[in-house]
C-alpha cells in the first residue's frame, strides 16, 4: 500500500507499509531540529523531528535523493525557515521522502555548440 | 626484465588511493610553502647552468602579473630615466590605492636591497612620483575586474620583497637581459631540458616495463583523471580568467598590461598529473634511473608547496595557492554563493557547473538581469546564467511556446523556452509552488524511468518525483 499524503516545497510524503528489501542505505544527517530530508536552496532544511531516518543510496532516479523514516512516535515533517513551507503531522508508520530533480536541457546542447 | 603486467589487489587499491593523494595535492588550499619552492626553483636554474634568480612570492596569479609588468616596466626603462617615466607610464597603469601599495611594497624591499645610493634615489622618486603622480583610470578598470583587494596587497608585496633581493649590479644585469627579452627563453629551455626530457626518458622508461593494457590503466585511472579535474577544470578555468582579465584592461590611451606571468607560466599542483603518473609507476616497481627519478621527485616537491610560477634569467614570480576551491557532485568548478576559486587577496573564478561566469552573476544573483544573460556572447555562458537567475525570471526575455496546459496551476504546463545560439528548445515544468510562486524547472525529452517521452505536464511531474507516468498522483496537499 502506498498513499501520498502531500509534498512540502520539492520533497514529496508517502506512507508505506514496509521498507524495500534489501535495500542500502546510511544514516541521515542529524541537526537540532531532528534529521535532514532536503537541504533548500536558501539554506533551510526539510526536516523530519524523530523517528528511524535512513537515505537509500541505491536504485534512485539520477538526480533525485531518497529517504525513509520509520515513526514509532507522532512527528512532524517542517522547513526550518522563517517563512516556511506548511509542515505536516505524521502518525507513527513506515514513510517514504522523495525529493525532487530537475534537468538543465541547454548546458549539454551549449557544451556541443562551445566545442 | 619481464614487463609488469597487471596490478595486484592491493595495488589496485593503492591505485584510488594514490590518485586521491595526488589530487589533494592538486587542489590543497594550505599557504604555500614558498621556502621549499624557492629550493626547488633555484636547483632547476642550477641545473640549467643560471645564477641564482630572485624570486618573488605574491598572492594570488593575478597579482603575479602586476607584478611582472610592473617590475618589467620600471627595468625596462632604466633606472636613469625612470624619473621622466614614472610620471607617464607608472601613473597610466596603476592606480591611487595600488601606487600606495605598490610603494609600501617597493620602499622597503628596495630601500634594503640597492646599492646605498641607488636606494636614496629610487626612493625618493618613487615617493614622489607614486604617491602624488598615479591615475585612477586603470585603478578603476583593474579594480573592477580584479577585485578590489589586490589593488591594496600589490604594492605591500612587492615593495617587501623587491627591496630585500635587488642589488645594483644584478639590477643592471636584469635590465639589461629583460630589456630584450621579456618573453622567456629561460622557460622554453626549462621545458625543454627538465620537463620534455624528463617526460619521454620516464615514458619509454615506463611502457617498456608495463604491459600495454596495463599502461592504459594507468594513463586512464590515473593521469586522464587527475588532468580533467586539475588541469582541465581548475588550471584552465583560472588562465581564462585572467586572460579575459588582461585583455579587457587593453586601451589606446593606457600602457596596456601584458601576459607575461600567463605566458610563461607552470601550474606546479594543478599539472601534477604526469608527476602522479610516474610515480605510481615508480611504486609498483617499474625501474628509473637514478637522475630522472630524483628530478621527478624535485618536480613532485614543486607541486607539493606553491602556486602557478613563472621563471626568467635572473627572476622568478611564484604565486601562493588559492584558499578556496568548490567542485559540484560532478566533479565540476562550482559554487552557487561566492567565488568557486578564490585566493587570499579575493582574486578568483565564478562558475556554475564547469562554466566560467562573471563574479557578479553569483555574487548578486538576486539582481542577475536576464537581459544580461542572454547577451552573454559565450552560450556556455548563456545556459549557465539562465540556470543562476532562474527560470522564472527567464521567461520575461525568452521565447516560451505551451506544449500541455494541464488546466491546473499546481499540475501546471508543459512549455519550451529557446536559448538564442541553441539550435533546440528546452522544455520545462512551469507550475505554482504554494511558498515560492511560480517554478519553472527543466525536464528531459523522454523520460529515464519508463522510456515514454515528456509530453505533457503530469509526465513531467511523474518525471521529477521519479515516478512512471502511469503510475503517477498529484500529491493531494502541496505546502
Amino acid at each position: 500500500m502506498k498513499q501520498v499524503i502531500g509534498q512540502q516545497g520539492e520533497v514529496r510524503i508517502i506512507k508505506i507499509d514496509a521498507l524495500p528489501e534489501g535495500m542500502q542505505t546510511k544514516p541521515a544527517e542529524r541537526v537540532s531540529k531532528g534529521f535532514v530530508i532536503s537541504h533548500s536552496e536558501s539554506g533551510h532544511h526539510h526536516c523530519v523531528t524523530g523517528g528511524d531516518v535512513m537515505e537509500r543510496v541505491d536504485n534512485v532516479p539520477a538526480g533525485m535523493q531518497r529517504f525513509y523514516a520509520i515513526l514509532e512516535n507522532p512527528e512532524e515533517f517542517v522547513q526550518d525557515a522563517a517563512n516556511p513551507h506548511g509542515g505536516y503531522s505524521l502518525d507513527p508508520g513506515i514513510y517514504q521522502f522523495d525529493v525532487s530533480r530537475e534537468f538543465d536541457p541547454f548546458s549539454e546542447q551549449a557544451r556541443k555548440v562551445a566545442d | 626484465m619481464a614487463k609488469i603486467m597487471k596490478l595486484t589487489e592491493a595495488q589496485e587499491k593503492r591505485l584510488v588511493e594514490f590518485r586521491e593523494e595526488w589530487r589533494q595535492i592538486g587542489l590543497c588550499c594550505d599557504p604555500a610553502d614558498f621556502a621549499a619552492g624557492d629550493e626547488v626553483i633555484r636547483g632547476f636554474y642550477k641545473r640549467l647552468g643560471k645564477a641564482d634568480p630572485i624570486i618573488l612570492h605574491f598572492s594570488s596569479p593575478a597579482m603575479c602579473e602586476l607584478a611582472v609588468n610592473v617590475v618589467f616596466g620600471l627595468l625596462k626603462e632604466g633606472y636613469s630615466q625612470l624619473r621622466s617615466q614614472l610620471d607617464s607610464q607608472l601613473r597610466s597603469q596603476l592606480g591611487s590605492q595600488l601606487d600606495r601599495q605598490l610603494r609600501s611594497q617597493l620602499d622597503s624591499q628596495l630601500r634594503s636591497q640597492l646599492g646605498s645610493q641607488l636606494d636614496r634615489q629610487l626612493y625618493s622618486q618613487l615617493d614622489s612620483q607614486l604617491r602624488s603622480q598615479l591615475d585612477s583610470q586603470l585603478y578603476s578598470q583593474l579594480r573592477s575586474q580584479l577585485g578590489s583587494q589586490l589593488d591594496s596587497q600589490l604594492r605591500s608585496q612587492l615593495d617587501s620583497q623587491l627591496g630585500s633581493q635587488l642589488d645594483s649590479q644584478l639590477y643592471s644585469q636584469l635590465r639589461s637581459q629583460l630589456g630584450s627579452q621579456l618573453d622567456s627563453q629561460l622557460r622554453s629551455q626549462l621545458d625543454s631540458q627538465l620537463r620534455s626530457q624528463l617526460d619521454s626518458q620516464l615514458y619509454s622508461q615506463l611502457r617498456s616495463q608495463l604491459g600495454s593494457q596495463l599502461d592504459r590503466q594507468l594513463d586512464s585511472q590515473l593521469d586522464s583523471q587527475l588532468y580533467s579535474q586539475l588541469d582541465s577544470q581548475l588550471d584552465s578555468q583560472l588562465d581564462s580568467q585572467l586572460y579575459s582579465q588582461l585583455d579587457s584592461q587593453l586601451d589606446s590611451q593606457l600602457y596596456s598590461l601584458k601576459a607575461y606571468f600567463l605566458s610563461n607560466r607552470w601550474g606546479a599542483g594543478q599539472w601534477c598529473a604526469w608527476e602522479a603518473f610516474y610515480l605510481f609507476g615508480h611504486e609498483i616497481g617499474v625501474e628509473y634511473k637514478a637522475e630522472d627519478i630524483a628530478l621527478l621527485l624535485e618536480w613532485g616537491r614543486l607541486s607539493k608547496s606553491i602556486g602557478w610560477w613563472a621563471p626568467w634569467d635572473g627572476i622568478c614570480f611564484v604565486s601562493d595557492r588559492p584558499r578556496k576551491v568548490s567542485f559540484d557532485d560532478n566533479r565540476l568548478l562550482h559554487n552557487e554563493t561566492g567565488k568557486a576559486v578564490e585566493y587570499s587577496d579575493g582574486w578568483g573564478v565564478s562558475a556554475w557547473h564547469g562554466t566560467r561566469v562573471p563574479d557578479h552573476w553569483i555574487a548578486d544573483r538576486a539582481n542577475l538581469d536576464p537581459n544580461e544573460v542572454i547577451k552573454a556572447s559565450n552560450v556556455e555562458q548563456r545556459a549557465a546564467g539562465a540556470a543562476i537567475a532562474g527560470w522564472p525570471k527567464m521567461l520575461t526575455v525568452l521565447k516560451s511556446k505551451v506544449i500541455d496546459d494541464s488546466g491546473s496551476d499546481d499540475i501546471g504546463q508543459l512549455i519550451e523556452l529557446t536559448l538564442p545560439g541553441l539550435p533546440e528548445p528546452g522544455r520545462f515544468l512551469k507550475a505554482a509552488c504554494p511558498r515560492n510562486g511560480i517554478i519553472v524547472e527543466g525536464v528531459p525529452r523522454v523520460s529515464d524511468i519508463d522510456g515514454l517521452p515528456i509530453n505533457t505536464a503530469l509526465a513531467a511531474q511523474a518525471w521529477r518525483i521519479g515516478d512512471p507516468q502511469s503510475e503517477y498522483a498529484h500529491p493531494p496537499r502541496r505546502t
